[in-house]
């Protein structure tokens, strides 16, 4: 028997119970207190993260699946946000399918209809054939699931870097639309409520040391494999979504099984469980093996008696298994029976309150500025630009057009854009800055959350909610725990600023490489935002560029260090440049001003003219007028926060309001139809660069 | 040669296209199918005369190229003579 408690957590049952717990009892206690579960290492941290505003419907609070707020006309939006890190890097193509499959699990929990998929994807360098095999394989689960259930991937980001060689991420945000009044908690109030459950229950997905490696080939990592079933899922879901209004509480099985969903289900009451009558994929399970077993595609509803056979007729239909296996009592303990054998009982409160960890902190060591490079102009222009590639590759495999309600395309703009069933446009969008944080967490937790804020502004949407990923190395290394807690105070501070709430997240720790390394800190936000326009970035040959902000000579954790050596000072987020100058931007498309809009920031100025040059034109880029520093280098590369590029054909109006609202904004430029970059009296051919931007992805990996 | 290599997830793994095609096309024909497995299959006609050379060839290619995931899949691999005198 393999658990991962600790011999001062084992203690801590024994004095509890005043007994030895029974090996099916060990198992169940293992499951919710394991880190993915129950959080112990960072739920203290959590509690500081702001989760309250007046738009939330439902929070983080009491093992609610995902979080909820208000959008107005009696709707709410439901958003979460998963990873798959470690199953995606056992088997890519199955691990990043089955992430979608439980995110959108997560979503219609809360019987919401789901709208969109994002999917922020990191893997090694792809020098590696594994690196390649494993993104390929992402890529292609992740279309796969989407597609099939029709839901479409809207956005998303797709990076590199030798930090996740061993360790790939594989994140996974969904947002779902529902009616303010309809939406259904994940846990129960009441006692004699009838848990039902629909789907098979298999031996997939237990534990390493389970039955299934042992009958399979001696890999001990075949049990965490799972195999995604995009058929069961789109039932699962549609069934769902149908019978919502009548049962009481949905709650999805993912990351220890009915052992985890029926105990946070009960939310503190106590529920009675018959193994026996639970549907088995394969005969002759063990019944300790069907509490953990963690196989997809199954949902728990909490029913009234009298509704039972009305919900499970509905899966019949689609001959889905479905099945009454216990029922909420007021007895809080949760107990496992196999016909009249107790197999495991365990009170709720234990369950429920695993010791919480606070791990030693050391915080990082200041690094020394060091020196500036010494690079050409020319060069390092080009080496930038061929460092930001197209990621067509990966999301013209996703069906992101079905249900019909994408307005801009992934790859379009700095957000994705949806048409809500209000009318309005729902923004969403995912940030993350591991080089940042590799050099300051909490820089880069305020900044993540900045940059996300101002994408979903470049669209004319105004941030309203968003949901968090803690992705860190072992909690238990001083230095990766300090970066943990400094992220979330950065995160806290732009989330307080803005009066964004956080409503929902997910921690991941352990990532490490094979020799023990932890991956660079990423943190990731997933920010969601309304706007009452239909917003279609357009270029035209012709359009001055301005600039909104003030340029910072901050080069440490910038792609211009990365590629030359890193140097200079560590950018400090000044949260009131990112608020008036969003603010502006957002006017400006509602006031159609803009039709262009992008936030600057990883390649600086230089990398957002890019997503202009790419599209067929040359830009006449006048550095003198890029306010805030006199070093060329900085005022080309540096990724400072709070700076936007817009297109327009009135700059005027830009510097009015920039007068009334105490902004800082200039003429940096022009755009005419072409394929370069004229700086002062320099003209730099790109063609070259253009061709890679498009090609660089299909070249490596086919 | 005639080269076959057939790709199936592991005995033990789940195979829900196989399980799907089951109870959704084969249980309605008849009710003497116990398992139904789907697969990937792929033909190969390769210049050897000898069999354990052409085997050798295809199932290199399956492994370094990563025609499948040895985590998850088994393979086999088939290989007879072409009886029409081409090789």
């Amino acid at each position: 028997m393999k658990l991962t408690l600790s011999n001062y957590e084992m203690e801590i049952v024994r004095k509890y119970l005043d007994r030895e717990p029974k090996e099916a009892e060990w198992k169940l206690i293992d499951a919710l207190w394991s880190e993915h579960c129950s959080y112990k290492s960072s739920k203290v941290f959590l509690r500081s993260l702001p989760s309250e505003g007046q738009n939330v419907v439902m929070s983080i609070e009491d093992w609610q699946d995902a979080g909820a707020v208000d959008i107005g006309d009696g709707y709410a939006i439901v958003m979460k946000v998963e990873s798959h890190n470690h199953p995606s890097a056992i088997d890519p193509f199955n691990g990043a399918a089955t992430g979608v499959g439980g995110i959108i699990r997560d979503i219609i929990s809360k019987g919401a209809k789901p709208i969109a998929l994002l999917d922020m994807i990191r893997v090694g360098n792809l020098k590696s054939q594994r690196n390649r095999w494993l993104l390929k394989g992402i890529i292609s689960g992740i279309g796969f699931y989407g597609n099939s259930i029709g839901v479409p991937v809207v956005g998303g980001e797709l990076d590199f870097d030798d930090t996740y060689n061993d360790n790939p991420l594989i994140d996974v945000a969904a947002v779902g639309v529902v009616k303010k009044d309809k939406i259904v908690p994940s846990i129960v109030k009441k006692a004699g409520l009838k848990l039902v459950l629909a789907g098979l229950t298999g031996i997939d997905g237990l534990g390493g040391a389970s039955f299934a490696s042992r009958k399979l080939s001696g890999e001990d990592e075949i049990g965490a494999v799972q195999i995604a079933d995009p058929f069961a899922g789109k039932i699962i879901l549609d069934v769902t979504l149908k019978i919502a209004d009548k049962v009481e509480a949905i709650k999805d099985l993912g990351g220890g099984g009915l052992a985890v969903a029926v105990t946070e289900m009960a939310n503190g009451l106590g529920a009675v469980i018959n193994l026996d009558k639970v549907p088995l994929r394969v005969k002759d399970m063990q019944p300790e093996d069907i509490i953990i077993s963690e196989t997809q595609e199954r949902m728990l509803y909490a029913v009234k008696e009298d509704k039972v056979d009305e919900i499970c007729k509905e899966f019949e239909y689609y001959e889905y298994p479905c099945a009454v296996i216990g029922e909420i009592v007021d007895e809080p303990k949760i107990t496992f029976l196999y016909g009249d054998k107790i197999i495991a009982s365990i009170p709720s409160t234990l369950l429920l309150s695993p010791p919480n960890y606070i791990w030693n902190i050391s915080s990082q060591e200041k690094v020394k500025e060091g020196e500036k490079p010494n690079v050409r102009l020319e060069d390092a222009i080009k080496s930038i630009v061929s460092n930001i590639v197209s990621k067509e590759w990966a999301y013209s495999q996703f069906d992101y057009e079905v249900g019909t309600s994408t307005v801009i395309k992934p790859g379009d703009a700095d957000s994705s854009l949806i048409k809500l069933p209000n009318n309005k446009y729902l923004a969403i969008k995912g940030d993350a800055n591991p080089d940042l944080c590799a050099e300051d967490s909490y820089e880069c937790g305020k900044s993540i959350f900045a940059e996300s804020y101002r994408n979903l502004s470049t669209v004319g949407a105004r941030g309203i909610a968003a949901v968090d990923h803690l992705q860190f190395g072992d909690p238990k290394k001083p230095e990766v725990y300090s970066s943990f807690v400094d992220a979330i105070r950065g995160i806290s501070d732009s989330a307080r600023f803005f009066s964004i709430p956080i409503v929902g997240g997910k921690v991941s720790f352990y990532n490490e490489n094979s020799k023990g390394d932890p991956i660079k800190p990423t943190p990731l936000i997933v920010m969601a935002g309304i706007s009452e326009k239909i917003f279609k970035p357009k270029i035209e040959d012709g359009l001055d560029i301005v600039l909104l902000g003030i340029t910072r000579n901050e080069m440490r954790g910038s792609l211009f260090s990365k590629i030359f050596g890193n140097y200079g000072k560590i950018p400090r987020e000044i949260l009131s440049e990112d608020y008036i100058n969003s603010e502006i931007v957002r006017e400006s498309i509602y006031e159609e001003k803009t039709i262009f809009a992008k936030d600057i920031s990883r390649g600086g100025i230089i990398g957002a003219l890019w997503q202009i040059i790419v599209r067929g034109y040359s830009i006449s880029l006048n550095a003198n007028s890029i306010l805030g520093t006199d070093d060329i280098i900085a005022k080309l590369f540096s990724e400072n926060g709070g700076r936007f590029i817009v297109l327009t054909n009135d700059s005027n109006w830009f510097v009015n309001k920039a007068k009334r609202k105490g902004a800082i904004v200039s003429t940096i430029g022009k755009v005419s139809n072409g394929s370069g970059l004229h700086i002062g009296s320099t003209y730099i051919d790109l063609k070259k660069e253009i061709e890679n931007y498009y090609n660089y992805l299909e070249a490596k990996l086919c | 040669m005639k080269v076959e290599l057939i790709i199936t997830n592991k005995e033990g793994v789940r195979d829900p296209e196989g399980e799907t095609i089951q109870r959704y096309i084969v249980n309605k024909v008849t009710d003497k199918v116990k398992e139904v497995r789907a697969g990937k299959y792929l033909l190969f006609n390769i210049n050897s005369d000898d069999k354990n050379d052409a085997v050798e060839i295809v199932k290199k290619i399956a492994e370094e190229n990563r025609l499948y995931n040895p985590i998850v899949h088994k393979i086999e691999i088939r290989a007879e003579k072409i009886e029409n005198g081409s090789n």
